[in-house]
């Protein structure tokens, strides 16, 4: 009976955490950021020559 | 009258104004040295442009007599760490260094394309064997292409518009269906975020296919053999140097060249040097030089860019003997920029998407508090 209602307090926690503004907004930006890294400075060779140019014409980005 | 005269003057500021535009800019001389640079706004290379333009003409003018040498180093602009340059791994580097004997009129001419915007050092010397007859230090000022603020700040308004459209909707009203994880606009929202995320993937993945055969084909036309050594009827020539290079190193060239007839060195024999970047084509530096005692003609450069170069040698004596030139294909390996120069700027991105968030979530917060309270008062 314990068991089963810590195991329950738990999952409310970890609702309550996953859906706080706080996390939405973490999750929003957290998509936006591997989206923009992916795009302007990801490495990896075939990613880098699909968007060379798009970089090298965007300020402050840095290329090899 | 006195419309007329200024008239006049403006006429005579206007002609002062082309004039300095048409005419190369003598940006700073000492007692015997002279720096000037056509055309005077020199901007940097910009890497996949559809027209490039042409490296600018740097002129040294110097009281060198014959037998003397002149010395040239030009050095990058110091590593900026608030914005990075597109190739920070050459920031704080040698571009260029020469010692050669000068041209017939004691001055020495060179096309160097400079890779990044800022002040670049160059220092100018001439010697007498060993001796330093003149010394001298001048500031290069090369400013960023316009273009590229332009595009930064698009990127900055649309990456503020997506977290302003972000903020508005998390801000929103949560309200949850049973069974639901989220409030239906943040689903909605985090659903379109991981759906231009996947578009994104999606067409990067398809551009690198496209890109990959591009290469391949690029490949099989650069097949041509090199020809470090050549000679005609007058003379040999021979280029050696490095082979294979990286990003931000000094590579060492040398052109020997000797008289064909008496086996000796041939002396004060004027050279053309090209060194041109194979997969884009375009020319980053060229320079005219000629032979010391030793018939020898050596310089250092640091390439900018990780691709095969061509460095090319050609004997310009003026006479009809088809331009024997010497070849070489360099590889320049490629080194990717730093993890903290590449975070910095996401960094300064990311900070407009957040200022968008936080402004379209406290906006919309503030509008359903003024709505709440407005209700209550009725």
């Amino acid at each position: 009976m314990t068991t089963i209602s810590v195991a329950s307090s738990t999952r409310q926690k970890v609702i309550s955490i996953a859906l706080s503004v706080t996390m939405q907004m973490a999750l929003f930006i957290a998509l936006c950021t591997l989206t923009v890294w992916t795009v302007y400075f990801n490495t990896y060779p075939p990613i880098h020559d699909a968007t060379h140019s798009l970089r090298h014409h965007t300020l402050g980005v840095p290329c090899h | 009258m006195k419309v007329r005269l200024l008239k006049r003057q403006n006429l005579f500021l206007v002609a002062v104004w082309a004039a300095a535009l048409c005419m190369p800019a003598v940006l700073a001389t000492s007692s015997q040295i002279e720096f000037q640079i056509k055309p005077q706004a020199v901007l940097p290379f910009e890497a996949e442009a559809k027209v490039q333009a042409p490296p600018p003409i740097v002129t040294f003018k110097t009281n060198a007599q014959p037998g003397n040498s002149v010395g040239i180093r030009i050095d990058m602009p110091p590593e900026t760490p608030w914005l990075s340059t597109d190739f920070p791994i050459v920031e704080g580097r040698t571009l260029f260094e020469i010692e050669t004997p000068p041209g017939k009129d004691g001055s020495l001419s060179l096309r160097p394309m400079f890779p990044i915007r800022g002040d670049y050092t160059i220092a100018a010397e001439t010697k007498d064997g060993a001796k330093v007859i003149a010394t001298d230090m001048f500031k290069l000022h090369v400013s960023e292409n316009p273009s590229k603020y332009w595009n930064f700040a698009m990127l900055a308004a649309f990456l503020f518009v997506i977290g302003l459209i972000g903020g508005w909707l998390i801000g929103g009203k949560q309200k949850m269906l049973p069974g639901q994880l989220a409030p239906t606009r943040v689903e909605l929202l985090l659903s379109a975020s991981a759906l231009a995320a996947i578009v994104a993937m999606a067409c990067l993945a398809v551009s690198a296919e496209m890109n990959l055969h591009q290469h391949c084909e690029k490949s099989e036309a650069k097949t041509e053999t090199d020809k470090s050594s050549v000679s005609d009827n007058s003379y040999n020539l021979a280029l050696s140097g490095n082979a294979e290079t990286a990003v931000g190193e000094l590579a060492t060239f040398k052109a020997q060249v000797s008289d064909k007839a008496t086996h000796k060195p041939a002396k004060t024999l004027p050279l053309q040097v090209t060194v041109t970047q194979l997969e884009e084509n375009f020319v980053a530096l060229t320079f005219a030089a000629v032979t010391n005692e030793l018939g020898q003609l050596t310089w250092k450069e640091c390439f900018f860019d990780g691709a095969p170069h061509r460095v090319e040698v050609r004997i310009d004596d003026g006479k009809d003997n088809g331009g024997v030139t010497a070849s070489k294909t360099i590889a320049v390996e490629a080194i990717h920029p730093p993890l903290s120069r590449r975070l910095t700027t996401l960094i300064y991105m990311m900070m407009f998407l957040f200022g968008g968030l936080l402004t379209g979530f406290s906006v919309t917060r503030r509008a359903q508090a003024r709505s709440a309270s407005s209700s209550q008062s009725h």
